[in-house]
């Protein structure tokens, strides 16, 4: 007797087999587009992340036109004065301790065009100085020992406006400062991040093409988050996270060291 | 004997489809991001930032790599390496990796207030892992 049924025992293999290889190629398919899907989406995200961070520190247009544009550009002069007899304006005086040294200076004559309100001293240790505004002459006091000398910091730039910041200061002028040329840097304007922290979230979604995104300022000395801008990220998604080292100012014009980061999905 | 010689053609044909279809989705699959461009943007923003806070110029003009590297630490991700000398025309490679992409960042310091520096930081990063 012959046993048909046997002989299509092959077939049925081949079959299941093909049937196998159909089931792993369209898997495999699968996990391509999927992982496809996601790598364009992280791809789209870092993008705008960077796109923000890089013209961060901009000012080619303003808040509504550029919303991540946040920067201006600041100066920093620096001014030393040296308690020795050589740097005495009266040179018959006899090198002393100055307790309330003044030193004056006003940035027109020093050759620049400065707003007197943005302006922010501080002395070697990163410690504020306080200072007195008369008309366009700056002026704070030193506390200099004898054969000792100071170093100063003042930060301007030409169109910030913090009022309030001058108090009376008083002193005698005994010493010749030592004026240094500007130096140039860019910083997270004080007045910008007011505007984006206004500005409504959706009407900055829309102008910059970022579907979702959150911007935080965060202080480097005092880890406090000092802007916090945008949505809460989902708990499931693609969030891309970068971050960028900044000087910002702050409500006083303080000249602060902190970070800027973008999340987007 | 003629339907095992089918079975074995079967299994050659799916062995090679396997294979082929592993390749080709091998070959295919999206390439992870390049790092290059985000190594180099945080490493030139680390010494501007560095520079910006007045911290750059005393470190350069006193040559003084081991505390630039440190304060570079602080902000360079941690799956960034790095390698920097203070230089002026030609800078040594010593501790530079040489099987990665390494992407090289020159930043140039004229001098602190009124004291002439007219040096480079060369910095070389590359991604650790």
């Amino acid at each position: 007797m012959k046993k048909k049924g046997v002989s299509h025992i092959d077939y049925i293999i081949a079959i299941s087999m093909m049937i196998i290889i159909l089931a792993v190629v369209v898997g495999f398919l699968n996990s391509f587009l999927s992982n496809l899907r996601h790598e364009s989406e992280s791809s789209a995200s870092s993008t705008d992340a960077l796109s923000v961070l890089s013209g961060l520190l901009y000012e080619r247009g303003n808040i509504s036109s550029r919303p991540f544009e946040l920067g201006t550009k600041a100066y920093k002069i620096y001014i030393t004065l040296n308690n020795t007899q050589n740097y005495y304006k009266n040179q018959s005086l006899v090198a002393a301790n100055q307790t309330s040294e003044l030193v004056s200076f006003n940035y027109t004559q020093l050759g620049y065009t400065a707003s007197v309100n943005s302006t922010a001293i501080y002395n070697e240790s990163n410690s504020s100085v306080n200072y007195n505004i008369n008309s366009d002459i700056i002026s704070f006091t030193a506390n200099i020992a004898s054969s000792g000398s100071a170093l100063f910091t003042v930060y301007f730039d030409a169109d910030s406006n913090f009022t309030g910041m001058s108090v009376p200061v008083s002193g005698f002028d005994n010493i010749t400062e030592v004026f240094y040329p500007a130096e140039e840097l860019r910083i997270v304007q004080y007045k910008k991040i007011i505007e984006l922290n206004k500005t409504s979230y959706s009407l900055v979604k829309n102008m910059s093409g970022i579907p979702d995104f959150r911007l935080r300022i965060v202080d480097m000395q005092t880890n406090q988050t000092f802007l916090d801008y945008g949505s809460l990220p989902p708990s499931k998604a693609n969030v891309v996270a970068l971050q960028r080292y900044v000087l910002y100012q702050n409500s006083t014009a303080g000249i602060r060291q902190g970070r800027i980061i973008i999340q987007t999905w | 004997m003629k339907g095992y010689i089918y079975t074995l053609e079967v299994i050659f044909a799916a062995a090679l489809v396997f294979t082929a279809t592993i390749f080709i989705f091998n070959l295919l699959s999206p390439q992870q991001l390049t790092p290059t461009k985000t190594i180099k943007e945080s490493a030139y923003d680390a010494l501007s930032y560095i520079d910006a806070s007045g911290s750059l110029r005393p470190v350069v003009l006193a040559r003084d790599e081991p505390q630039l590297e440190s304060m570079l630490s602080r902000f360079l991700p941690v799956n960034v390496g790095y390698e920097t000398q203070i230089c002026r025309e030609s800078c040594s490679l010593v501790n530079v990796e040489t099987n990665r992409t390494v992407i090289v960042v020159d930043y140039y310091i004229a001098g602190l207030r009124d004291t002439y520096a007219g040096s480079k930081v060369r910095l070389w990063a590359w991604q650790k892992f």
